[in-house]
């Protein structure tokens, strides 16, 4: 009878008699090795879950180590330093985000696990998902869809947002853009999702290096790029959302009547940013905090067709833009 | 560089020691953690498969039914900070105790009751129950019928049994998981085990 630890060569007298206590009994022997026996298949399911996780802790990891300082927010900060000073609840906020990429929210959320505001954010993403009404359903054809309207659900982005005098004309395909360029519905709707949740999260030290953050950097470009690519995001435009605001709809008047103007100006000013190689992390909030009496729609329309975000060259597939 | 172990350990000696339980050798081990943090996916596979079941019957004497979820945390966690961990083999599966307890006592704290009642059971019994292919001839009792015997201990006899003899602790490592002394997580398994070991008997006797 051998116990873990007693390998010294005078073992302590009590784990002799620990051993002594298994030895007593045969049935406690059986049950020990029943609790120890090798593992069922059922307890190993949530392997490819965690290998995910790993992978996207150390693609992280790596990229924020050789991560190039860029003018913006945080980049004071060594990434070293700010995953150091990570707290419990600043984690708390990374896993849920991983958890709603990885589809268990349903647990999570119903556990009351999340912070309050992740909780919301999380309960409008999956309660929202659907296209609503009379909204088309998304088409694989590359064509701009409409957004889905748990995009429009998002609350208001924090007063740090770039905006607009109220009265500037909403870009009206803004939203449709967006949808567009990302693989998919649920991409965009995983991105706004985990830019609320960073939103929500108050950009703590070190948010952005944990995993479940890892597919919004990517998206963005690098962490220093978040904070722009959320913000050109669009953030609720609440009745303002057109159903038939297909770009291909043409000129149509910016539907911005109740449009709260700072997300909706703020949106359509980056998506008139031009499409991609360069970073275009700038170029909304520059553009747009100059022009309190200049109408932003021709910007936005300026091309006869949407431009898209820089979250596009992560698909690398470019959307049929003309320009 | 990494030989793969076997998934399902089943060459593994057959002569285990009944404490402790089936484990990687600890040099090899402690190479799977430093090729884990060096980003091989198969070495992190490995450790997941090495300390995964023992951590997730912890959890489920813990925390009940919801342990899988626990479980699943703890990984991100640890996912997250596995570059920073420092240690040899046992230290490593400490660390990962360590942090699950942690999360599955602030859940705990959330649902703010106690994990066993009744009906939670039968889902765990679910959760944890073992492939009936995978039961060898000499266990009389089910994994997940010897989870439930020892869930029945008071929590801290639990804990030490099941650190010491499931996750494979030494007194030491087990003591720094629950904040305890050595001496003091040796008692609390003592009579844990001589609890067990007279419930079993009642149990033959009834």
């Amino acid at each position: 009878m051998t116990i873990p630890g007693g390998h010294g060569s005078r073992p302590d007298p009590d784990e002799q008699e620990l051993a002594r206590a298994v030895d007593d009994s045969l049935a406690l022997q059986q049950l020990l090795a029943a609790a120890a026996a090798p593992p069922s298949s059922a307890e190993l399911k949530g392997r490819s879950r965690a290998l995910a996780a790993f992978r996207a802790a150390h693609r992280r990891r790596r990229r924020t180590a050789g991560a190039t300082p860029v003018e913006g927010a945080g980049t004071s900060r060594t990434p070293l330093a700010r995953v150091g000073r990570f707290s419990a609840a600043q984690f708390t906020v990374a896993c849920a985000a991983l958890v709603v990429l990885l589809g268990g929210t349903a647990v999570a959320a119903a556990a009351g696990q999340l912070p309050p505001a992740l909780q919301a954010a999380v309960s409008e993403l999956f309660n929202g998902s659907e296209p609503a009404g009379d909204h088309p359903s998304p088409k694989p054809t590359g064509q701009p869809a409409p957004l889905p309207s748990g995009m429009h659900n998002l609350p208001p982005a924090p007063s740090g947002t770039v905006s607009t005098p109220a009265g500037s004309p909403a870009a009206p395909s803004g939203a449709s853009t967006l949808s567009s360029s990302a693989a998919g519905h649920a991409t965009a709707a995983q991105l706004a999702g985990l830019c609320q949740a960073y939103r929500a999260a108050g950009d703590p030290p070190g948010l952005l290096s944990t995993p479940g953050f890892a597919p919004l950097v990517d998206a963005a470009g690098g962490t220093a790029a978040v904070d722009g690519f959320c913000a050109r995001l669009p953030t609720p435009s609440g009745t303002g959302t057109p159903s038939g605001s297909a770009p291909s709809a043409g000129p149509t008047t910016p539907a911005g009547t109740a449009t709260p103007s700072g997300s909706a100006t703020s949106t359509g000013t980056a998506l008139a940013a031009p499409p991609v190689p360069h970073r275009t992390g700038t170029a909304g909030p520059g553009r747009a905090s100059g022009t309190p009496g200049h109408p932003v729609r021709s910007q936005a329309r300026s091309g006869g067709a949407p431009s898209r975000p820089s979250s596009a060259h992560r698909t690398g597939k470019p959307q049929p833009t003309k320009r | 560089m990494l030989t793969r172990l076997r998934p399902d350990g089943e060459d593994l000696p057959g002569h285990q020691p009944v404490l402790t339980p089936a484990r990687l050798p600890e040099d090899r081990l402690a190479a799977v953690v430093l090729a884990a943090q060096a980003g091989e996916e198969d070495a992190f596979s490995e450790l997941y498969h090495h300390v995964q079941p023992g951590l997730l019957r912890y959890l489920t004497v813990l925390v009940g039914r919801d342990a899988e979820d626990i479980a699943s945390e703890t990984w991100l966690q640890v996912c997250r900070d596995l570059h920073t961990f420092t240690g040899d083999a046992d230290g490593f599966r400490g660390w990962v105790a360590t942090i699950g307890r942690h999360r599955g006592l602030d859940h705990l704290r959330s649902r703010s009751r106690r994990p066993a009642d009744p009906a939670s059971w039968d889902t765990l019994l679910a959760v944890a129950g073992r492939d009936d292919t995978a039961v060898q001839a000499e266990e009389a009792l089910s994994t997940s019928a010897a989870l439930r015997l020892i869930g029945e201990l008071p929590q801290e006899q639990a804990e030490a049994v099941l650190l010491r003899a499931v996750i494979g602790l030494d007194a030491k490592s087990a003591a720094a998981v629950l904040g305890k002394s050595p001496g003091a997580v040796r008692t609390s398994a003592y009579r844990g085990l001589k609890n067990l070991a007279a419930m079993l008997e009642r149990g033959r006797t009834d």
